[in-house]
């Protein structure tokens, strides 16, 4: 007997449905039936990935969607041809915009005049509401003819024969077939407890108190066909298959259209394009184009022309002429992006030569995939960029991806804890306690210590769900910035629904579906150093002219890569985490491409491959380099033999197993999701195998596999690193010469990078950067660059550092004073409309100070202002009480400066304690190179930052600042699992342990401590609140 | 400015405050001394621990959660209501040392007690220290800590008690202020908001904020922190605050009302032997209570015989209404049922009857009542309610309620009669035929020869209705069905599943 499913809800339908999308068809294709239907609810969310799984086993999807109207019908909506899934696609975006997220509202009279060539199959439940079975099948037959059918799910339910009866008998009269239509929630019925606990988060009740909010059984799965011929008579059955038939669309027929509007008339695409890159060309080489460049664009425009991507570039470029036009700094990245078409284009800096791209890893004809290009904007302004596409498209053409929100450890433990009834105040413990670098397994060991049994019922059904439920989506959010623009109405092709934010509305699919599916995506990202850039540009402007954009900074600066050499990089752009700080003195970076190889070098990739360390001997002449073939050096010369880059994995592949570009970029996509699935293995054979067919060893090969394998999903293109770079250089050439202006833009441009404020002024101060507390009379909003004593520009900090002060009054305040400064804390009052709460957070920060004496004289006078009156003027002076309390202590003042700003400008508060036990046995960072290598040290700090890479085996690194400097702390796991509570909550570290030197083939020596014992003494802080940042 | 040093004498009253660490444990009777770590809660935070807790390493206001995976220990909940009571029965006690007692607690501080006024009363009693000495002698004899304070107003000896000095009873104000200054001004808990800003501007004893008022006035602190804190402040320094006739605006001490309460003998001239006998003395006794609850506008719902002879043995009978009354006829009636099945214990000399607790009559109109029909019925059944759970026992008396659970015999919930019952019945009961009547547990139906029987052969007519689930309890997986009996009787069974039985769940009317 054949049968096609019809009913299908997956867990794209939130919290309903209990089995991913491809789960749902791989049970399909097994149990041999002809075809599936996923019928999200209101949704084409979980489509492609069914799309995906259906394609892969060569399996027959259907497309449709489950309504529940607002007069209380509900049915399923088939599309049966590439105009109905559009009329379904635009259905479900109307009824979706018409309600908050996440929710829905589709009319009756809608479904029966948008939905003309979808197939229905009425779900009939039992008269309600006093509407008579009758009525409703007239209607839904008026309305739909020979397209409706009659739904028949037998789920063992309560009166389902009683009402079985009545279908049958409403078939025969109206003439419309009968359908059997079991829903399936799960792929398999071991899936019931997480469908119940599923419920239970949707309804927000544990599952204990549902009671019949539960699905009262385990029948909603896919049964084999037998079972179903034993529940339906066969002529249900049988008009599945019928509808299935009926069925001709493949989501592989969605062609998509680019916008038009970027060509003028009488052009055509590529014509215009040429236009542009000509005029490109010369912009960039005034003194004449050389021949290589002409070659290699001739080659590239012509691959374009004939994949037909013009639109593509055309789209970019008008994005980032815009941004040029407002003067919102960008830059493409991507190796499409770094294409000579798009150096032309003005899309990206990298000019040809700088780097190696592979021009088969962006645009390949075999795979007729759009390019990659992400371009990156200034983060404060990115938004204006978003309005500009949303005018110049409009809201129907231009809509932002989503991104699919899983649930996590945290989430898990949460909601799964919930449902079982489990008590609030642990599971807020056991979240709060799961680390952020706490596997799945570790879990158990969480309960146990949490003192609770571990093998008791509830706790193992607990977990089981909580593994089970790991991955699940729960909701759709927006991706952080892939807009998809289409011709027509986007609509068309995927619903679009309102995201969270106002006036901003995203599709159903996510990035993954979009590349599935081979739709044109453009990221318009937010990148937080373009906008400190643009600020640092502008502070140098003000007095040096000569530096105006970023093209006017000097290249290949000697004094910037020996500051980089010495790991001094805090705030420069990707070099500042520890990690990266510890390589620059071992990998001394002189040139740009040695930049490239920096940013790239220090990611899982080729840590896991074990490239690190070879590179760093053959670059140091330990080691000899060489290649086994002139092909293979070809490829790798650029990194002294070493594969480093996502690219040269590719062209390896190409060169010397004999891959072509296709088989080498999909190489590259098993690479990226080789943890997620096991496809990179399919490829060893070929891959060996071509280079033992080239002669290469079978020792060589094996080595090779193992390094590609050790890419896996965090390799890094070279094309990404390039782009990258240059920002890395001009931040650190800034940082370099311009210090000033380099902190105050980081500063301005908070939160971003892996530093505090506090850090930042820290580091700024060894770089002897003059600090100027925040001013009544002095201060803006922002903090700004001025002259210190020594006639050096130093930084004055600004009230937006001033914390809990209202942000709008606080941007006033400036104007307010115009050139003429406060004279007294009254003068304030009546010349500002700052609150009484405004001016005694001011006090507070002793902001106040030049005019009311110190903070407690300041707080004092700000408690006894009163509301300004015009009226009042005369009566309104304030009679002076003096203050007879004690100036606050140094103590004092250090911890009220970080209470209300995070940061001091006094003493260090490891500076106060320096003297005292046990930190007077303590040794400064300053001082921890004088200390031997391996000797005993004793150091101590505040906690400003914990890092735990997924490379490092488990270690965990701790950053300790003193007065000195940062300390960098490499705790083992071990000691991890003794000191854990500590590791979690201490604020004050006082850490015994080695230290560990590196001196040779270094520029600088590299200091790390290595712990043995922590001791927590942040009660000795009495408070200070130094919020620690944490890292994956 | 005359503040502390030349101020007049506002009054010479003289506060005692008796501050109580342990009343919440002693509110819900916990042992203080026991061996294993018990703490108690409010909001999740700390507010009292034994011994052993201290030991374990659990501190004041830390988190619940925290101090149980800490030590282990067991977690009470913080019953307010519970020390008020208790708090009210001290003032009872202690209203023999003073007429003016007061009762302290806040939201802000865990801790709660009471502040005497003695100025009065140390005449009586030979001095401060032997009231104090006899006070706490009293609160020791309850089992209770006692932390005691002295000082010339209520806010300052609350204050003192926690200042921790001993009472000599020679103390004049000035002493008082002195050790007062010595406080932390932490110590102001009603008022967290002032505190905290006060230790911004650098304020860290009273002395300090003594010192301001010396130097500057009370109105500095009025305007910054408000009249309530001013006021405060006066009063804990005793701060004249220049009125012409002082003791005018100075706050009246109130008066302690001891609780009253109905009591009534009667003694008989000769032994009673006989049930009967007691009927007509009762009637009386509750006339009487009947004439005090009218006179006073109260309603009981409950009271107390005690029947006693002369060799002073005593029994008690304890009579509960389901609504408070105000007549004496329904107590009555409940009383009689309570003896019908008993014998009199002796013989008995005499008959007392208490109430204690007693409430206002709530005010109600009768005039407009349209709906006099439904509640004389409404009331006659309260009536026979209140008479059958005196015959039967409270536990005999309910009434059903649905409550939705997912096994149908969760669905049935007896519910107190005073309770609404939950009639919304959920979806399936719309499309499916359930039963009224449910069984308490499930019945076992004999399979003979093929055929299911239960008080009769049963044959299937409609299902089957499939409910398996239950997981997280225990797993269960049933097929229902409507099963028709011989005698034409409906009933809702069930195949178990796992077990392979089958089972009577429900009957249809």
């Amino acid at each position: 007997m054949r049968y096609a499913h019809l009913f299908t809800t997956t867990n794209f339908t939130f919290l309903t449905g209990a089995s991913h999308p491809p789960e749902l068809v791989y049970q399909a294709a097994e149990l041999g039936y002809d075809a599936i239907a996923i019928t999200d609810e209101c949704s084409l969310a979980g489509v492609v990935k069914a799309f995906v799984a259906a394609e892969e086993l060569d399996f027959k999807l259907i497309i449709g969607s489950r309504f529940k109207l607002t007069n209380g019908m509900q049915l399923l909506a088939i599309a049966p041809s590439r105009t109905a899934y559009a009329e379904l696609s635009g259905f479900i975006t109307l009824a979706r915009r018409r309600a908050a997220k996440g929710e829905y509202e589709a009319h009756f009279d809608d479904l029966r005049f948008r939905l003309r060539h979808c197939l229905i199959i009425w779900l009939g439940y039992l008269e309600r509401d006093g509407v008579a079975p009758e009525s409703v099948v007239e209607q839904l037959s008026n309305a739909f003819k020979e397209r409706l059918w009659i739904g028949i799910d037998h789920q063992w339910s309560g009166g389902e024969q009683e009402q079985f009866s009545v279908w049958l008998e409403l078939s025969r009269k109206k003439n419309i077939p009968l359908v059997a239509c079991p829903q399936a929630l799960m792929h398999i019925r071991e899936r019931k407890p997480l469908q119940d606990a599923l419920t239970s988060i949707r309804h927000n009740i544990p599952i204990a108190e549902l009671g019949t909010l539960l699905e009262p059984n385990a029948e909603a799965y896919l049964k084999p066909v037998a079972q179903l011929m034993q529940l339906y008579p066969d002529a249900l059955l049988a008009q599945t298959t019928e509808i299935a038939d009926l069925c001709n669309f493949s989501l592989s027929e969605l062609q998509y259209q680019y916008p038009l509007e970027l060509v003028p008339e009488g052009r055509t695409p590529i014509q215009h394009l040429r236009t542009l890159v000509h005029e490109g060309k010369h912009q960039r080489w005034p003194q004449g184009v050389p021949d290589y460049v002409e070659q290699l664009l001739e080659k590239e425009l012509a691959l374009i022309e004939e994949v037909r991507y013009e639109y593509y570039f055309l789209t970019v470029h008008d994005l980032v002429l815009f941004a040029r036009a407002k003067h919102i700094l960008c830059q493409g990245r991507g190796s499409a992006a770094n294409s000579v078409v798009c150096y032309c284009l003005f899309v990206t800096e990298i000019s040809p030569g700088q780097i190696n791209v592979l021009f088969e890893r962006f645009i390949s004809k075999e795979r007729d995939e759009p390019p990659d290009i992400d371009i990156d904007f200034e983060h404060q302004r990115r938004e204006e960029v978003i309005q500009y596409i949303y005018e110049k498209y409009g809201r129907e053409r231009a809509a932002i991806a989503a991104t699919v929100i899983t649930y996590r450890s945290r989430s898990a433990v949460r909601d799964v804890g919930k449902a079982l009834g489990m008590e609030a105040s642990l599971l807020d413990h056991l979240a709060k306690n799961i680390a952020w670098w706490d596997k799945s397994k570790d879990l158990s060991t969480r309960l146990s210590l949490a003192g609770l049994q571990v093998h008791q019922k509830t706790l193992q059904l607990f977990f089981k769900l909580v593994e089970q439920i790991a991955g699940f989506p729960r909701h759709l959010s927006q991706h952080v910035g892939g807009f998809v623009i289409s011709q027509g109405k986007v609509s068309d092709l995927v619903p679009v629904e309102n995201a969270s934010m106002p006036e901003r509305t995203l599709i159903q699919w996510d990035k993954e579906d979009l590349e599935s599916m081979r739709l044109l995506k453009v990221d318009v990202l937010a990148l937080g150093m373009l906008t400190a850039l643009r600020k640092m540009l502008d502070y140098i402007q003000a007095y040096n002219p000569a530096i105006k954009s970023l093209a006017d900074i000097p290249r290949e600066d000697p004094a910037t890569y020996e500051m980089l050499c010495r790991g001094d990089s805090l705030g420069v752009f990707q070099v500042e985490s520890r990690a990266q700080m510890a390589m620059l003195p071992r990998l001394q970076p002189r040139c740009f491409y040695d930049l490239v190889i920096e940013i790239a070098i220090v990611r899982p990739g080729p840590i896991q491959g074990d490239m690190v360390h070879p590179y760093l001997r053959r670059r140091s002449g330990l080691e000899p380099i060489t290649y086994p073939s002139d092909a293979i050096k070809n490829v790798l010369s650029p990194t002294l033999g070493i594969p480093i880059f996502q690219e040269q994995v590719m062209r390896l592949s190409m060169v010397a197993a004999g891959f072509t570009g296709d088989e080498a970029d999909r190489l590259r996509r098993a690479i990226s999701n080789w943890r997620k699935n096991s496809k990179l293995l399919l490829f060893e054979d070929k891959f060996k195998g071509g280079l033992l067919k080239n002669g290469y060893t079978q020792e060589f090969a094996d080595r090779l596999f193992e390094q590609v394998k050790g890419f896996g999903g965090y390799g890094f293109p070279e094309a990404h690193s390039a782009s990258f770079a240059i920002l890395c250089y001009v931040s650190s050439w800034i940082k370099c010469h311009h210090p000033a202006a380099f902190y105050c833009a980081l500063l301005n441009s908070q939160s971003m990078g892996f530093y505090s404020p506090s850090q930042l002024i820290q580091d700024a101060r060894r770089h002897h950067v003059g600090i100027m507390p925040v001013d009544i009379n002095k201060s803006c909003y922002e903090n700004s660059l001025a002259l210190d004593a020594k006639k050096h520009w130093g930084i004055r900090l600004g009230f937006r550092e001033v914390k809990s002060l209202d942000a709008c009054h606080a941007q006033q305040i400036e104007h307010w004073r115009g050139n003429e400064p406060f004279i007294s804390l009254d003068d304030v009052a009546r010349r500002t409309e700052l609150t009484a709460s405004d001016l005694q957070i001011l006090a507070s920060a002793d902001v106040l100070k030049i005019l009311s004496g110190n903070r407690h004289e300041s707080r004092w006078r700000a408690a006894a202002i009163q509301p300004y009156s015009e009226l009042l003027d005369k009566h309104n002076h304030n009679p002076v009480d003096d203050l007879f309390t004690a100036a606050p202590s140094q103590e004092k003042e250090i911890l009220d400066d970080y209470r209300t700003l995070g940061l001091t400008l006094r003493e260090h508060p490891m500076a106060l304690l320096r003297n005292q036990p046990p930190f007077d046995k303590c040794t400064t960072q300053a001082a921890l190179t004088s200390v031997r290598h391996k000797g005993f040290v004793r150091v101590a700090g505040l906690v400003t930052g914990h890092q735990r890479p997924g490379t490092a085996n488990g270690t965990l690194f701790i950053t300790l600042e003193d007065e000195t400097g940062n300390i960098n702390v490499v705790v083992w796991k071990g000691t991890q699992e003794t000191y854990r509570k500590i590791l979690l909550t201490a604020k004050l570290l006082l850490i015994k342990g080695t230290v560990e030197i590196a001196t040779e083939q270094v520029a600088a020596p590299v200091v790390h401590v290595i712990a043995g014992q922590l001791h927590d003494y942040t009660d000795v802080l009495n408070g200070l609140l130094v919020k620690a940042r944490s890292f994956k | 400015m005359a503040i502390f040093t030349s101020h007049r004498q506002t009054s010479a009253r003289l506060w005692l405050a008796l501050r109580l660490p342990d009343l919440p444990a002693h509110a819900l009777g916990l042992a203080i001394d026991a061996p294993e770590p018990e703490v108690i809660t409010a909001k999740r935070q700390l507010v009292w621990m034994n011994a052993a807790a201290t030991t374990a390493g659990i501190q004041m206001a830390m988190d619940a959660t925290t101090a149980q995976l800490l030590s282990g220990c067991t977690l009470h909940e913080r019953d307010q209501c519970k020390e008020q009571l208790c708090l009210a029965e001290l003032a009872e006690g202690l209203y023999q040392f003073s007429p003016y007692i007061e009762t302290y607690n806040s939201e802000q501080v865990p801790q709660s007690g009471l502040l005497l006024e003695i100025s009065s009363c140390l005449l009586l009693f030979g001095g401060t220290g032997a009231l104090s000495s006899g006070i706490a002698q009293f609160i020791g004899q309850q089992n209770l800590t006692l932390v005691v304070g002295l000082a010339h107003s209520k806010a300052a000896a609350w204050l003192l008690s926690f200042a921790g000095y001993a009472i000599s009873g020679d103390e004049e104000k000035t002493d008082f202020i002195e050790l007062l200054k010595l406080l932390p001004i932490d110590l102001l808990h009603d008022f967290p908001k002032q505190v905290d800003a006060l230790e911004k501007t650098g304020f860290i004893t009273l002395a300090d904020i003594a010192r301001q008022i010396e130097a500057q006035t009370i109105s500095s602190f009025k305007k910054r922190f408000g009249h309530e804190f001013a006021d405060y402040l006066c009063e804990l320094f005793g701060i004249d605050q220049d009125f012409q006739q002082n003791s005018l605006f100075e706050t009246p001490v109130r008066l302690f009302q001891p609780s009253e309460y109905f009591a009534e003998q009667l003694q008989f001239d000769y032994p009673l032997h006989q049930l009967d006998q007691l009927q007509v003395p009762m009637e009386t006794l509750l006339q009487k209570l009947a004439e005090y609850l009218r006179k006073r506008q109260l309603q009981t719902q409950h009271i107390e015989w005690v029947l006693s002879d002369i060799y002073h043995n005593r029994d008690a009978l304890q009579v509960y209404a389901d609504s408070p009354q105000s007549h004496w006829q329904l107590l009555f009636d409940l009383s009689l049922i309570q003896l019908e099945n008993r014998d009199l214990p002796f013989e008995v000399d005499t008959l007392s009857l208490h109430c204690r607790a007693a409430m206002p009559v709530q005010a109600r109109s009768h005039t407009l009542d349209f709906d006099l029909g439904r509640k004389i019925n409404r009331h006659s059944f309260s009536i026979t309610a209140a008479k059958l759970k005196a015959r039967l026992g409270d536990a005999s008396v309910y009434k059903l309620s649905y409550c939705d659970g997912y096994l149908p015999q969760d669905t049935n919930q007896r519910i107190l009669l005073t309770e609404q019952s939950q009639q919304d019945l959920p979806e399936i009961h719309q499309r499916a035929q359930r039963p009224n009547w449910l069984l308490d547990s499930p019945s076992l139906i004999d399979v003979r020869k093929q055929g299911l029987y239960w008080r009769g052969r049963i044959r299937l007519i409609a299902g089957p209705e499939r409910i398996q689930g239950n997981w997280w309890r225990e797993p269960s997986a049933r097929d229902y069905f409507i099963g028709l009996r011989q005698d034409q009787q409906r009933l809702w069974i069930f195949l178990d599943l796992h077990k392979q039985q089958w089972f009577v769940q429900g009957i249809f009317a």
